[in-house]
């Protein structure tokens, strides 16, 4: 399992990039990537992300199931 | 595939400083940013003192919004101590003075590509074959690599130095632009206080036109869910200004921590925020980067003239940025620690005492000596720091 970055409230500061101590996340232009074979789970960038943006992913939820 | 003497990859104040002042020097450099519009989304409170912009920029009108000439700062209980800045401050347009930079760059000579992230770096034994985003420069070859990345550095550990922040080496911080709203023109005002901003202080910069940055920072540790900068804001402003439109809303996160301790390598230079440089007490970091990156500049500038790219060469960018700028955040961030773990109490006794001071005299050490005055050790901390 890892993270899920809600995109509609992403700000695109970057932080949560700088703390992850996997080299999980990456901030695109305007948004941020999780690399769902690095993340740990560890939340250290969800308690942080000043919007609440990023999710613990819901188990048995798939990643594009809210986009229908 | 494009060569070019020196690759900066990213288009804020440092990188775009170091672009300029080696296309200045007439070789040739490559500016690469991720974004499609340089300085754009803003992740700044927009605060630089005018030292900086003499020293670097020069001030231009286009992209100032408002002068300060001191800081109101205000205390959990609601006193306030003022600060009459020795140098005038400014409020910039923190997009405008971005793209500013960066074109100046360009115009100068340097090759500025937006919509080109640097994704990977490798290097080969005489130069770096620097891989990117961009359509049609997918591939360019540097012989020497300026990272002006930003707190998302990404690039750094692909050349063995890691980057990563803990937790409470680093501010999460939110900001709205407000509009229609009654401040004291002409001073920044800083707002302390673990129920306002836990480990960090909420900010109001003033715009002009009834609108200002009111923003705020939370020590990364401190941040939880639900708990985060966006739920201490909101209250801060529905208590403040409640009747305020939000016409601009602003994420960020800054770096409180020690400047990195390799800031070099074969080929390489790191610059700005990516470098950690911003204040680890107050988050300023606009001066630091502009600096970084002039410096940085001129050490390529040197290299190239001597032909050389080896680490120890490039160490003297290093030594000249501890020499100016560095050194300050280190001291800082030696007295950070202590500060951080202020209770409210401890704040309000520290605003009561400053409040006693001449606001013309009050200097961020005298501050800091009236925050720690009953701390002995801390305070031969400061004396040290910043008299020695
Ligand atoms: C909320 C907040 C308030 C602040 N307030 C102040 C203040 O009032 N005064 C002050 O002095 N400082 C302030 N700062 C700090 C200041 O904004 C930074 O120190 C400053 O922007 C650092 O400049 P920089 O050029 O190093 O990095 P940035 O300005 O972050 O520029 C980095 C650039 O690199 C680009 N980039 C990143 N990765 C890549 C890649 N792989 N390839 C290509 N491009 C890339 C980014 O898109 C970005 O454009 C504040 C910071 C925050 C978060
Ligand atoms: S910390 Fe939150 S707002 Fe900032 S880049 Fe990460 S997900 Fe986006
Ligand atoms: S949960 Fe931990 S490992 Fe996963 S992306 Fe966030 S910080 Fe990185």
């Amino acid at each position: 399992m890892a993270v899920r970055i809600d995109h509609g409230r992403c700000c695109s500061c970057g932080g949560c990039v700088a703390v992850c101590p996997r080299g999980a996340l990456e901030l695109k232009a305007l948004y941020v990537i999780v690399n769902e074979k690095l993340c740990n789970d560890c939340a250290l960038c969800l308690r942080a992300c000043p919007v609440g943006a990023i999710l613990p992913e819901a188990p048995g939820i798939r990643r594009n199931d809210e986009i229908r | 595939m494009k060569y070019v003497d020196v690759l900066v990859a990213g288009a804020g104040p440092a990188g775009s400083q170091a672009a300029l002042t080696v296309a200045q020097a007439g070789y040739s450099v490559a500016l690469l940013e991720k974004r499609p519009e340089v300085g754009q989304p803003v992740r700044c409170a927009e605060g630089v003192s005018e030292k900086w912009l003499l020293k670097h920029t020069g001030v231009e009108k286009t992209w100032i919004d408002a002068e300060v000439k001191g800081a109101v700062l205000r205390s959990p209980d609601g006193n306030k101590a003022v600060m009459e800045y020795a140098e005038k401050g400014y409020i910039l347009n923190r997009a405008r003075f971005d793209r500013y930079l960066a074109w100046r760059a360009a115009d100068s000579g340097a090759f500025l590509l937006t919509c080109a992230a640097v994704t990977k770096i490798d290097p080969c034994e005489e130069f770096f074959i620097v891989k990117t985003q961009h359509s049609t420069h997918q591939e360019i070859r540097a012989t020497l690599l300026i990272l002006a990345d930003g707190i998302e550095s990404r690039l750094a550990p692909q050349l063995g130095i890691p980057t990563v922040l803990k937790p409470h080496d680093i501010e999460f911080c939110l900001q709205y632009t407000l509009g229609g709203i009654a401040y004291d023109e002409g001073y920044v005002e800083m707002i302390g206080g673990n129920e306002i901003a836990p480990g960090g202080y909420a900010w109001i910069f003033p715009k002009g036109e009834k609108k200002a940055n009111v923003g705020l920072g939370l020590l990364g540790g401190r941040s939880l869910p639900g708990l985060n900068a966006q739920f201490f804001l909101d209250r801060f402003v529905a208590r403040r200004f409640p009747d305020a439109s939000i016409i601009r809303t602003v994420a960020g996160a800054v770096s409180a921590s020690e400047p990195l301790n390799k800031m070099c390598g074969e080929g390489f230079m790191i610059v700005g925020d990516a470098a950690r440089l911003a204040n680890p007490l107050t988050g300023a970091g606009i001066g630091n980067a502009l600096e970084s990156g002039t410096l940085a500049g001129q050490t390529a500038v040197r290299a190239l003239a001597a032909g050389k790219r080896n680490k120890e060469f490039l160490e003297d960018y290093q030594h000249d940025l501890m020499k100016s700028v560095g050194h300050v955040s280190k001291k800082f961030y030696r007295i950070k620690e202590p500060f951080v773990k202020f209770s409210d109490t401890d704040i309000n006794r520290m605003i009561q005492v400053a409040s006693q001071i001449d606001p013309s005299r009050m200097t961020v050490a005298g501050l800091l000596e009236a925050a720690f005055k009953e701390n002995k050790a801390v305070l031969s901390l400061i004396r040290k720091a910043f008299f020695s």
